[in-house]
């Protein structure tokens, strides 16, 4: 099989905070991603395995964390496909919560997810890391292998305070290193009948140096319940809210990641 | 055609995959649609098609989702157990017959029969997606020959030509790849040693199956399925039919475990390869046609008794064959390997490689003896005396 060169994009959903709706978000997008025609890989490198659950795949994988990063191209040895066409996981392993230090044995750690991606760019047509909560070395090295940050944001003031710090942090340039990495917050569990929550989303649209995204998710039964359904919204219940939202955030994110490619699929 | 009378639908094939498989394990089936198989956890582990070729025959196809082979693996063998056949392709090759049905009418039968197959691997091969597709198209073609070479009596001499030239084409096309691919799967894992033997195979492969997929889309192989089917039709309406399948099928399998007998009865310890290569090759022509004729117009307890001693003695003889070949191959190779980046440090590995290979291939030898004792046994020998007289 020869394999064209594909513009891959590595999209990372991320937030300092768990339980603020990267994993809810990462896996409907990638399934609509999927859904659209695009080849779509996620790798879920939480090791509480959250998106590994929801596509029922056992959170294993062979020799662990450390060689998947040793051996170039053996990522491609783990990869299951989910239930959905088009759509990939690479599953998540018990061994990741020792990811940052099997990244610090290499010489440039920072670098070293890219380099396991690169030889998955030529089956990809998007590729998803859903990261784990937190600050660590692997999250430097997803943003080094990103083109575009994810960050969910809960319109509550606590949640908010979580998103202002990884600004500062960005600013500061201890993230993101590679330029041209784009960063977007979106909104997520959003209510829009409570004036807090309204309140800190103006708030949050006001600030220049921050993208925020148009859509919001609203909170919904339906993405609590993808824990039971172990499915996408969009599967079980597409013409739920959640369902639409999700829709509409993934053509906004299309939107601004392929500008040219606009509308036409190809 | 009588297929037909045995269609089947959807529903009948998913409820057999039910009924073979772990209750566990759940069967889907959409109205009309594949089969889905999902494991314990609920996982969509491989998809299950009905297929059904223009010649009335159907076949089932199990396609594993990514990452789930080894799984499928075991669900084929529930399947098998269960009296499920399904394969990655239709493997099933065997027609229905009667003893005193005219050879020429029913080896024209097999032959369609084997065709479908064959072009019905066709479109997976040039996919590339899945080297059995490539072996069982290769294995079909095989049979073809065998039962052309065979069953002469049903052709005339100049009919029965024509047709295995166009079959050796097809296999000439298609040999260089498969040859690669076993090579390459036979070397896997690869240690880091071996990598540059496995970039140099891989390139290699990549050619071999380049040029294979020119000739496999040319005209000659676009128009040789029709070319084929032709000329089989018109072989048998031309054939001399003075004798009975069975009456030919018997003979031609009697003359082969004889040959066998006597050739296999030769092979002395200092014996060269090109031997045991003969004895296999008449082994796959042995088998192919109980398997093809024997089973459907003979006593089947003693047919299966036979193949599997045959089975037993090909195993052994394949391994030795095997290991001679990419032996050889790697041996060949060593020059370019050499001039590749790490080149040095490959070709040492690839020398314990082949003397592992050469290992092996002396531990089929010294197995010959035994399988080969049971095969030409007394009791076999009476078996094929008294089943095919
Ligand atoms: N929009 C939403 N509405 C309701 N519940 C949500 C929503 N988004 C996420 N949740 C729930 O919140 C919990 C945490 O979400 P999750 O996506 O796993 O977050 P994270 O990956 O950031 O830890 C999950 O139980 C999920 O079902
Ligand atoms: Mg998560």
């Amino acid at each position: 099989m020869t394999n064209q060169p594909r513009d891959t994009r590595v999209i990372a959903t991320y937030n300092i905070k768990g339980g603020v709706g990267k994993t809810s978000a990462a896996v409907n997008l990638a399934y609509l991603a999927a859904a659209a025609g695009h080849q779509t890989l996620l790798w879920d490198l939480d090791p509480q395995a959250a998106s590994t659950y929801l596509f029922r795949v056992r959170p294993k994988v062979k020799g662990g964390g450390r060689g998947l990063l040793r051996k170039r191209d053996s990522a491609r040895d783990h990869i299951k496909a989910t239930d959905h066409e088009r759509l990939d996981l690479l599953p998540a392993d018990f061994s990741y919560r020792h990811l940052d230090l099997a990244l610090d044995q290499f010489k440039k750690p920072a670098a070293r997810l890219r380099k396991v991606l690169a030889p998955l760019r030529a089956d990809y047509d998007y590729i998803f890391l859903d990261c784990p909560p937190s600050i660590s070395l692997v999250s430097e090295a997803v943003f080094e292998a990103s083109d575009a940050l994810l960050v969910p944001v809960i319109p509550a003031t606590l949640s908010s305070r979580a998103y202002e710090q990884l600004e500062e942090l960005t600013r500061a340039g201890k993230v993101g290193r590679r330029s041209g990495t784009a960063t977007f917050a979106f909104f997520s569990m959003a209510d829009v009948g409570r004036p807090l929550h309204l309140q800190v989303m103006e708030r949050l649209r006001g600030i220049d140096q921050l993208t925020v995204l148009g859509v919001a998710i609203p909170t919904a039964d339906e993405v609590e319940l993808m824990g039971e359904e172990r499915n996408p919204v969009n599967v079980f219940a597409p013409a739920s809210a959640a369902a639409v939202a999700y829709v509409a955030l993934w053509t906004e994110i299309e939107r601004r990641l392929r500008p040219a490619a606009a509308s036409a699929g190809s | 055609m009588s297929a037909r009378g045995e269609l089947f639908t959807y529903a009948d094939a998913a409820a057999q995959v039910r009924a073979a498989l772990p209750p566990s394990y759940g069967v889907t089936q959409a109205p009309n649609g594949p089969i889905d198989v999902r494991d314990e956890r609920q996982k969509l582990v491989c998809r299950i098609q009905l297929r059904v070729l223009t010649g009335g025959s159907q076949w089932l196809t199990l396609a594993p989702l990514r990452g789930y082979e080894r799984k499928c693996d075991r669900i084929r063998c529930w399947l098998e157990h269960g009296g499920v056949h399904p394969s990655w392709q239709w493997k099933q090759a065997r027609v229905p017959m009667a003893a005193d049905d005219p050879a020429n009418v029913a080896v024209a039968r097999v032959l369609e029969r084997l065709l479908e197959i064959q072009q019905a691997n066709l479109p997976g091969v040039l996919a590339g997606e899945d080297p059995e597709f490539l072996h069982d198209l290769r294995v079909a073609n095989r049979r073809a020959r065998t039962v052309v070479r065979q069953m002469d009596a049903a052709f005339a001499p100049a009919d029965a030509a024509r047709i295995a030239a166009e079959l050796r084409w097809l296999g000439a096309q298609t040999g260089p790849t498969r040859d690669l691919e076993v090579l390459l799967a036979t070397l896997d894992p690869v240690t880091a040693e071996l990598e540059p033997l496995r970039l140099l195979l891989e390139r290699r492969l990549v050619h071999a199956r380049a040029e294979m997929t020119v000739s496999l889309r040319s005209q000659r192989a676009t128009q040789l399925d029709s070319t084929l089917t032709r000329l089989v039709q018109e072989a048998a309406q031309r054939a001399p039919a003075a004798i009975g399948v069975a009456e030919l099928a018997g003979a031609r399998i009697r003359r082969l475990h004889r040959r066998m007998v006597r050739a296999g009865g030769a092979i002395s310890a200092q014996i060269e390869p090109q031997v045991y290569h003969e004895l296999r090759k008449q082994g796959k022509e042995l088998r192919y046609l109980l398997e093809l004729f024997g089973l459907a117009l003979f006593d089947n307890t003693a047919v299966g008794e036979l193949i599997a001693a045959l089975k037993e003695l090909q195993d052994v003889l394949g391994r030795h064959q095997d290991c001679a070949v990419h032996a050889a191959t790697l041996r060949q190779l060593a020059p370019q390997l050499a001039a590749q980046p790490g080149g040095v440090g490959a070709l040492l590995a690839t020398g314990s490689v082949i003397a592992g290979l050469e290992a092996r291939q002396a531990e089929a030898r010294e197995h010959f003896e035994s399988s080969f004792n049971i095969f030409a046994s007394a009791r076999q020998r009476k078996l094929v005396a008294r089943v095919f007289d």
